[in-house]
């Protein structure tokens, strides 16, 4: 079957609209290759790990964010079309620089800070079976594709809303038992650019490509965070 | 006379700014977010069924800003229009009897309309925040939004516009 593909590019003159021959199972990913490969060798977009991992090959497919190599055509498809990730300033095509989500992500301290004495000491266990890791576990495997901070209709520049992947984090830092930075999360998160300014759009869990769900994340820092499962 | 002239100035500014602000919604949206291709993009995600339905919830947020925003603008021009009963009860009654003509009456169904849509989608809003409904309950929630405005604005339609069409 034939697929025509629209994709936004930033030179206006560009060829934009390309007739795609396809197979089953084909990703976005594919569609973009084949149309590198056989009609345009300039077209702009990224990906690396083509299996959903490195969260680097996120566009709009149809509107949504989505990973290219991890959206399958549907059978039927005869019509795609393809733009940059919203909320992002485009680089070029479908190449967007990133900045604005990085930003966010850093400011939440994204990674556990240990108590001094926990260096050289024994290494902290949370059992798989305990209410600590029940809580954390369903908000853990974030890949930081952005595919949620481009598809919330609030975050991105020119605002400062720290935005859901960052949230979703901090959910899962304050939750952690060995983290010492939770009052600075806390005040974050409770502040001007944390939870609050939620729309309750659903935006990000509508888009998160490894299944999370940070709307909820985000209802729940609301609610205060720890110890509430 | 002049004083309906002056309203009738105000409704227009209002009315203007009321179209300029959706405008800036659009254009703000089209920015920032994923999801405003209008049209056929638009009518093939809402034919979409369950977890994508998740979708309308983007909208429902954009027509509560608006209709937010549209309630306000109105509510700013009738305190005016109504505090005329101050200056004078005669001005009063020659502005408000532009209140009972048929344009006048269809702006006020579309009123009632913004009014039902914001005030039962925000209590949505404060049952998503509480119960932690998720994002396919929020577009169950928004389905039943979106019926009862209809019904209360087909409601008070007829009784709107009753007494205009000679009922
Ligand atoms: C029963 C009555 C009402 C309820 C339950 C209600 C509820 C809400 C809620 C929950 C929000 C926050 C929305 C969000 O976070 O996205 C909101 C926003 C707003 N409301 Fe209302 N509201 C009511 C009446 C009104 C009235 C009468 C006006 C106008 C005078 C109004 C104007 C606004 C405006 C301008 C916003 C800001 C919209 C935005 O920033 O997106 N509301 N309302
Ligand atoms: S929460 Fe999901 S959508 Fe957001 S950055 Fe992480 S993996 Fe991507
Ligand atoms: S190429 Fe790595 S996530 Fe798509």
């Amino acid at each position: 079957m034939t697929l025509l593909v629209r994709v936004a590019r930033s030179d206006p003159g560009a060829p934009a609209e390309f007739r795609v021959e396809t197979f089953h199972p084909m990703t976005v990913l594919d569609v973009l290759l084949a149309i590198q490969r056989e009609h345009e060798p300039s077209l702009g977009f990224r990906f690396s790990c083509r299996v959903a991992m490195c969260g680097t090959c996120t566009i709009r497919v149809d509107g949504r964010s989505a990973l290219a190599c991890q959206t399958v055509l549907p059978e039927d498809a005869t019509r795609l079309r393809l733009d940059p990730a919203a909320g992002f300033p485009v680089v070029r095509d479908l190449i967007t620089d990133t900045t604005p989500f990085w930003e966010q992500w850093a400011r939440i301290t994204p990674y556990v800070v240990p108590a001094d004495d926990a260096v050289g000491g024994e290494p902290a266990v949370i059992p798989p079976d305990s209410a600590e890791r029940e809580a954390i576990d369903p908000a853990l495997d974030c890949i930081q594709c952005g595919a949620c901070f481009s598809s919330c209709g609030i975050a991105g520049q020119p605002r400062t809303f720290l935005g859901p992947a960052a949230l979703n984090r901090a959910l899962v830092l304050i939750q952690d038992s060995r983290d010492t930075a939770t009052r600075e999360r806390r005040e974050l998160v409770a502040g001007a650019d944390g939870v609050d300014r939620c729309h309750y759009i659903y935006g990000c869990t509508g888009s998160c490509p490894k299944g999370l769900d940070p709307a909820r994340s985000i209802r729940r820092l609301r609610k205060g965070g720890r110890d509430d499962g | 006379m002049i004083a309906q002239l002056v309203f009738l100035a105000g409704f227009t500014v209002v009315t203007a700014v009321i179209i300029a602000f959706t405008g800036m919604v659009a254009v703000g949206a089209r920015r920032t977010d994923g999801g405003t291709h209008v049209g056929a993009v638009l009518r093939s995600r809402l034919a979409r069924r369950s977890y994508d339905r998740g979708e309308g919830n983007r909208w429902a947020f954009y027509a509560h800003r608006v209709s937010g925003f549209a309630v306000f603008a109105f509510l700013a021009l009738h305190i005016l229009d109504v505090s005329a009963y101050a200056w004078s009860p005669g001005m009063y009654d020659d502005v408000h009897e532009l209140y009972s003509t048929v344009p006048m009456r269809v702006f006020e169904c579309g009123l009632l309309a913004a009014l039902a849509f914001h005030a039962l989608n925000g209590l949505r809003l404060v049952a998503i925040d509480v119960w932690d409904v998720g994002p396919v309950g929020a577009a169950r929630l928004l389905d039943a939004v979106a019926g009862l405005t209809a019904v209360l604005t087909l409601g008070g339609a007829v009784v709107i516009m009753w007494p205009a069409l000679g009922g």
